[in-house]
């Protein structure tokens, strides 16, 4: 719990700052300069977590699988912030563009039922389906 | 619709796959979180520094507002270290299904940010609309996670 509010406390402070960057009416940087900033800020925190946690050991003994997926994860993910850059230079608001990421809350849940056959159960399919309708209802609002 | 709207879902799409992957991967008997963090920074090299390079069109000169590199650096920071919780998050066994809603009352932290530091609301009416939207996808969210 306490990991997920943290988490939270910088995430938001973490798109807060991307709009400050990119939108034009604030300091109007470039969605190809943003991208490259932000790729500083988070190596200068994830490369040193990475070498303090792994005693200044370079090698990672998992299989390549698991680390094929982690890295496939970091690739999707610069390529939604490219797509949330781009959003902020356009004009968008962060309390417009920001709320309608809950929408990839939808697409983990189809992945899961697609790809992985995690069928919900009885009592869990009302829940879905009502948070689904919530999440559409939200993002009309927004857009 | 609106581009930027288009953006937003398309940056939606991406960030549910790549949530639904670290999961995976940070999972219980998953990699380290120290690992996945490394792993998904050199993930992220791979595409922003490519898209970088052929945006910046081979002129690499920086730019010259340092306040704006500052604050995308700031959000460089944030992400880093929140993503860094997460991954210990998972790692300690907390289930998507319980650690994605807390993580998600972002988003409110986000509309109240925006709307108190960067003003962005031009009336009272558009105000109503917007929280009550933003809170409708957060406790969606919460509903179908």
């Amino acid at each position: 719990m306490i990991y997920g509010l943290l988490t939270a406390l910088f995430l938001g402070i973490s798109s807060v700052f991307l709009k400050l960057a990119g939108g034009p009416d604030n300091y109007n940087m470039g969605p190809h300069a943003v991208a490259i900033f932000v790729l500083i800020g988070a190596a200068v925190v994830l490369v040193p977590y990475f070498l303090f946690e792994n005693k200044f050991v370079l090698s990672v003994p998992y299989g390549q699988a698991a680390i094929g997926i982690a890295i496939l994860s970091g690739i999707l993910w610069a390529v939604a912030s490219i797509f949330l850059y781009k959003g902020f230079s356009l004009g968008a608001d962060a309390s417009k563009l920001v709320p309608m990421m809950n929408v990839s809350a939808l697409v983990a849940v189809a992945i899961g039922i697609l790809l992985l056959h995690e069928m919900p159960s009885h009592g869990e399919t009302w829940r879905t389906a009502v948070g689904a309708c919530m999440v559409v209802l939200g993002a009309s609002m927004l857009g | 619709m609106e581009t930027w709207l288009i953006y937003g879902l398309a940056a939606a799409l991406f960030l549910g796959i790549s949530g639904f992957l670290i999961k995976l991967a940070a999972g219980k008997d998953g990699l380290e979180p120290h690992v996945v963090g490394m792993l998904v920074a050199l993930g992220a090299l791979a595409v922003l520094g490519s898209y970088y390079l052929i945006e910046s069109k081979g002129n690499f000169s920086m730019p010259t507002n340092s306040m704006a590199a500052l604050a995308a650096i700031g959000s460089g920071l944030s992400f880093g270290i929140g993503a860094a919780i997460v991954y210990n998050g998972f790692k300690l066994g907390a289930n998507a299904s319980q650690m994605i809603p807390i993580y998600n009352m972002n988003t409110l932290l986000v509309v109240i940010l925006a709307i108190f530091l960067l003003r962005e609301l031009p009336n009272p009416e558009q105000a109503v609309k917007i929280v009550v939207g933003a809170v409708l996808m957060m406790v969606g969210a919460i509903l179908v996670s």
